[in-house]
């Protein structure tokens, strides 16, 4: 028996000796995080290589590289009403932002002016807020935070939205248009990726 | 028959040798027989290998299967010798001696089948070194199948050296050194209940599979063990009494039957226990149960099997139960065939598979084996078989006095009824006294 | 080999998988043997034959020196070479000091596109015959979370009306019961919290798919198939390095991608942003931020796996 306890020891001793186990494995996950509490260098690792081709203002994705028709003062050198004659006058041209279709809010609570600056005697190439302050299309999320502002708030802090490039630093945001349409925001319905010829189809047939 | 003039060890391989290839056309018939379905069965394992486990009908929802229930329900088999091993060296109980070989080969047999349907279900059995003390990595304490590696290797070479020495012991006309064997039969003891607690901690240690997550496992298990191990040792001692000069006496079977049926007794108990927590306030760790004994959301593959296993449990406990019918030799052996087959379901498919269905996320994914998991288990099953009858062929003639390094040359095997065993004290074995208990 | 449309990973080694059932690695090094003595086998053969040789005999990754590493990548690097005649990048990088990674999936946000589920086979190299996927997204009843009752194989246009979706991966515990499980340490959390599984020293025997509360782990059952001109070839030991038959994998918070300060595929891929990942270590990171200020919970948490996995509601 003396010689099992031994042989059992032994056998102990040699196996059991666990190499490089992280010395945090099995401490509860929330104990880490609360004794994280200085500032984190991340090993000093960059979303620099996974954001190239990405503009970005003050850490929110650039817009206006996107915009089709902008500066939009190209056009809106008048006004609105000007414009609309001009554009009558060119027969079998639809009128220009004909395609949009207001689909956000209530019906009668927004316009085209309540983000829009027509105005010539205001600076056309931006947004404005309720009060009439400029908001630069890089900027977006001060328009549309003034109504949603608990997304705002979330998105600020990194629940809402989406993250460019990698989770190191420097913090990429997509804006808020870069994933809704400020003019039909509801983002729409569609087949799930997993489609024909896979998963989907094979079990659905 | 021997020549003297080789060394001892060598004759002694030299007779097994002699005794596995000779014998009657039915033992060659059987051997035959059994060295068929081990082709076959080897046959259907290239398949796997070359296809890989996807010629199973094993998936990821329903990883292990009629390979690990077969596993399972051996190692309780093999576990079942300390049933004859407990009471013939420690409590001199001279009644069991004569079988205790059979049960110790019936051990290894087992452990051989158990070893087998682990390998043939790993994915990688060439990187099976990596578990190899030394070369490889050994996850020894925290993982129960270490622990299960481990003592089935062990008792393995305790259920095969014991006896090996015993009779060779007995080859050479020699008293057995106690000192040397009784360390090693305690051990022996010892080893196989753990055994079958491992491997029932195996499963037991998985809180993922509420099924398999409670502290009835073990003795569930080891009550299984000591129906169907006993179930099977009184099946084979009748073919082996009915078919060779070994007499096996009505009272090692009748002792035998005994255990069967007190144990068999007690698996109903625990059936009974495990139901009770299972559906009178059922919760959702119950799904499995629900699955096994009633079928879920319209899959019931199981059902038929797990009530007829019941079925069998219940009549043959009730078979075992009254005296009357135990003491009946056709009865008893109609008993043990039911129990056998009763726990092999139960045990295997019935414990198993159900731990995995539901799948974690509450899915249900069926399982059904493939022709090759049929057929590999077929030639496991028959590779045990032949371990076995190989195992007692050359111990019967050792045991009867038959073969002996130096033969008496009037020897006559059949007038004399030799001491079995020398019992822990030196004494030898002697004949039976008692009467068959009750 | 490259010819075919469909290459069948690793189809040269099957002759020597059906070997290995009668005489394991002897066999195996009697081939090479002969393979490096004959004169007819080409230069190529022959280089083949011993990396497969080294292969076989390779150590725990976990175990091996930076040198060792390195060598051994390399090697892996060739004999995809050599099999395929393609280039892959197989890095070893190791965790990087002082971090933590964890995961917030937002249940108000996802709306059942998949297209996680898609861009996690891509990247991973995931075998494309048996739509391998290590995501799984449950379409739940409003009204309860109740897996049992949600449909995670639906295909129909989404998100479907009074539904709402959850997925669930890898949870990547700090208290793993796989790991634990391991019969040979083929799997372990490594420093910076993913759980990640050395394909080379697994054995396949399954007993971590038991263990596993989250149905987070895959079987090859059979050889795994990609298209050889979809095969990822930005690749990690660790990571999304391509399978053999016989081996257990899972979802590595693409290692490979994440070392690098990169974001996992998943969350990458995701249109909604219902996917947050980040340094859990870092106060600042968007991770933190979520734990402080949003109300999250984690799946079975009764089990106390401690997974780093969290999910949370606008």
């Amino acid at each position: 028996m003396k010689h099992f306890t031994l042989f059992l020891l032994l056998l102990t001793a040699a196996c059991s000796s666990s190499p490089h186990r992280p010395p945090t494995q099995g401490t509860p996950v929330l104990d880490l995080v609360k004794q994280a509490t200085q500032k984190n260098t991340n090993a000093g690792l960059s979303s620099d290589a996974f954001l190239v081709g990405i503009a970005s203002v003050n850490g929110v994705a650039s817009r206006t590289p996107h915009l089709q028709r902008y500066p939009c003062a190209r056009c809106h050198d008048r006004s609105p009403e000007a414009l609309k004659q001009a554009a009558a006058l060119k027969q079998g041209k639809k009128a220009a932002h004909w395609e949009v279709k207001l689909v956000h809010a209530p019906e009668g609570v927004l316009g085209c002016t309540s983000c829009h600056q027509l105005n010539k005697e205001k600076d056309v190439n931006q947004l404005h807020s309720l009060r009439g302050e400029p908001i630069a299309f890089d900027a977006s999320y001060k328009l549309c935070g003034q109504c949603h502002s608990r997304q705002e708030k979330d998105w600020i802090g990194g629940a809402h939205g989406k993250r460019l490039g990698g989770w190191a630093p420097p913090r990429v945001r997509q804006a808020c248009t870069g994933c809704h349409n400020p003019h039909n925001p509801k983002l729409a319905s569609r087949w799930p990726a997993i489609a024909a010829a896979t998963k989907g189809a094979s079990r659905h047939e | 028959m021997q020549s003297a003039t080789r060394p001892a060890w060598q004759q002694f391989v030299i007779d097994g040798l002699e005794e596995v290839t000779h014998g009657s056309w039915r033992y060659h018939a059987w051997m035959a027989t059994l060295t068929f379905f081990m082709l076959l069965g080897s046959w259907a394992y290239s398949v796997q290998m070359r296809e890989g486990l996807i010629v199973t009908g094993m998936h990821d929802h329903v990883s292990w299967g009629l390979y690990i229930s077969n596993f399972t329900f051996l190692v309780g088999v093999a576990a079942a010798a300390v049933v004859l091993v407990m009471p013939t060296y420690v409590l001199k109980d001279h009644d069991f001696s004569r079988a205790v070989l059979i049960g110790e080969a019936m051990a290894v047999a087992a452990l051989v089948m158990a070893i087998s349907f682990v390998v043939v279900d790993v994915g990688g059995p060439a990187r099976l070194w990596h578990m190899l003390p030394g070369l490889g990595l050994f996850n020894w304490p925290s993982s129960m199948l270490c622990w299960d590696i481990l003592v089935l290797n062990v008792y393995l070479v305790l259920n095969f050296s014991i006896p090996l020495y015993l009779l060779y012991s007995r080859y050479n006309d020699r008293s057995p050194n106690r000192k040397l064997y009784l360390p090693l039969v305690l051990l022996s003891i010892l080893w196989a209940v753990s055994l079958h607690l491992v491997t029932a901690f195996l499963y037991a240690g998985l809180p993922a599979r509420p099924f398999w997550h409670t502290a009835l496992m073990g003795p569930r298990f080891l009550a299984t063990a000591f129906t169907a191990g006993p179930a099977l040792m009184i099946l084979v001692l009748s073919v082996i009494r009915r078919n060779t000069p070994f007499q096996i006496r009505d009272v090692t079977i009748g002792k035998l039957s005994l255990v069967v049926t007190v144990a068999a007794q007690i698996c109903l108990v625990m059936l009974v226990s495990e139901m009770f927590t299972e559906f009178y306030r059922s919760t959702h760790h119950g799904a499995s149960a629900r699955y096994l004994y009633f079928g879920l959301a319209g899959h019931h593959a199981l059902v038929p099997w797990i009530w007829s296993a019941i079925a069998m449990n219940v009549a043959a406990t009730g078979i075992l139960t009254v005296h009357r019918s135990r003491k009946t030799p056709v009865l008893l052996e109609v008993g043990c065939v039911l129990l056998f087959l009763g726990i092999l379901i139960e045990k295997g498919v019935g414990t198993i598979i159900p731990g995995f269905i539901p799948e974690p996320w509450g899915k249900i994914h069926e399982y059904a084996p493939s022709w090759v998991e049929i057929t590999v288990s077929a030639g496991i099953w028959a590779a045990g078989c032949f371990v076995f009858t190989v195992l007692a062929k050359t111990a019967i003639p050792i045991e009867l006095g038959e073969r002996r390094y130096r033969a008496t040359p009037n020897h006559s095997p059949s007038a004399v009824v030799a001491p079995t065993l020398v019992m822990p004290d030196g004494t030898p074995v002697a004949p039976p006294q008692s009467a068959p208990t009750a | 080999m490259s010819n075919g449309l469909v290459q069948i990973l690793n189809k040269p080694m099957d002759r020597r998988t059906a070997t290995q059932t009668i005489a394991a690695g002897l066999a195996l090094g009697l081939g090479w043997l002969e393979t490096s003595c004959s004169p007819a086998a080409s230069a190529a053969e022959k280089e083949k034959a011993k990396l497969d040789w080294q292969e076989y005999f390779q150590g725990n990754f976990k175990l091996m020196t930076e040198d060792e590493k390195r060598a051994t990548v390399e090697r892996l690097e060739r004999q995809h070479q050599i099999r395929t005649g393609q280039t892959v990048n197989i890095a070893d990088t190791d965790a990087r000091p002082n971090v933590l990674f964890g995961y917030a999936f937002n249940i108000s946000k996802c709306r059942g596109y998949m297209d996680c589920v898609r861009a996690c086979q891509v990247e991973n190299n995931q075998d494309r015959r048996s739509e391998m996927a290590y995501i799984r997204i449950h379409e739940h009843k409003n009204g309860q979370i109740s897996f049992e009752h949600a449909d995670d194989e639906y295909f129909h246009e989404v998100p479907a009306a009074g539904h709402f979706y959850m997925g669930t991966q890898c949870m990547h515990c700090q208290n793993p019961p796989c790991v634990d499980v391991c019969p040979v340490k083929a799997t372990w959390m490594e420093p910076d919290g993913i759980v990640v599984v050395d394909y080379n020293w697994c054995i396949g025997c399954r007993y971590c798919m038991a263990a596993c509360p989250y149905d987070a782990r895959r079987f090859n059952w059979a050889s795994p198939a990609i298209p050889e001109h979809e095969v990822n070839p930005n690749q990690h030991y660790l990571g999304n390095r391509l399978r053999k038959k016989g081996v257990v994998e899972k979802c590595t918070f693409c290692v490979q991608r994440s070392r690098e300060g990169g974001q996992p595929a998943c969350v990458e891929a995701c249109p909604t942003g219902a996917r947050i990942f980040g340094n859990l270590l870092d106060p600042d990171s968007e991770i933190r931020w979520v734990l402080a200020n949003k109300k999250v919970f984690r799946l079975k948490e009764d089990l106390g796996t401690e997974p780093k996995f969290w999910y949370f509601m606008d």
